[in-house]
């Protein structure tokens, strides 16, 4: 899946100890839960969406401490 | 386990507890300096809540920055300080009262716990339990 903003393919982070975690545009958002929400994966949305420097807001989707990383990336990249 | 043992791993474990409140005060006013500091270079940013749609900008946070650590942080720093202590204290406690049961000998248990109780050291154990946990809830 690509980021609507930046056309960048959305990327799996998972640097920190809290589990893995995707950044993706707010006006994506809904997309990118319909996706995970089909494949029956556990996320939670960050309360805040951010907008740095006037770009559009950001929101953070955490997968949780036990979250499959290279599974939600795999999903992320079957769809165009 | 000797009771020397137990007194250096509960000592060992509350000084990693304190060092990770410590390293979380640290880092935490190191992300404020950090956001203070992109703010006065000229860096923007807008915070919108998804729950009540109250938006904060850069000028918002900038002005709450200060009070965020210089009061807020601080103190619930320093009540995270107290609070390691205080279950310190009473782990100690705990451990020395099960060791050294004797000053508890004027207690008084029901027959029926006692016909419960598997050994002397459940016994022990439920009676400094119970010690502990009346001087913890009359503080």
């Amino acid at each position: 899946m690509t980021d609507t903003t930046t056309q960048a393919p959305l990327r799996v982070l998972t640097e920190g100890t809290a589990g893995p975690y995707i950044i993706v545009p707010l006006d994506q958002l809904n997309e990118v839960t319909r996706l995970l929400d089909s494949r029956g994966i556990h996320y939670s949305v960050e309360e805040n969406a951010i907008s740095l420097d006037g770009a559009p807001y950001t929101i953070v989707i955490n997968l949780g401490r036990a979250g499959n990383a290279a599974a939600v990336q795999s999903i992320l990249d079957s769809v165009r | 386990m000797t009771l020397a043992a137990d007194i250096q791993a509960l000592r060992d474990r509350v000084l990693a507890d304190l060092s990770v409140a410590h390293d979380y005060y640290t880092d935490t006013k190191i992300a404020w300096d950090i956001v203070q500091r992109a703010i006065a270079s000229g860096r923007s940013f807008s915070i919108r809540n998804m729950t009540t749609g109250s938006v904060t900008t850069h000028a918002d946070l900038a002005g709450r920055a200060r009070g965020y650590i210089l009061q807020q942080l601080t103190e619930a720093t320093f009540q995270q300080f107290i609070s390691i202590f205080e279950n310190f204290f009473f782990d100690l406690m705990r451990l020395w009262l099960t060791a050294y049961p004797q000053s508890l000998g004027g207690r008084k248990l029901d027959f029926q716990t006692v016909l419960d109780s598997p050994d002397k050291d459940a016994i022990t154990s439920l009676v400094v339990d119970k010690e502990i946990n009346e001087i913890v809830y009359d503080r």
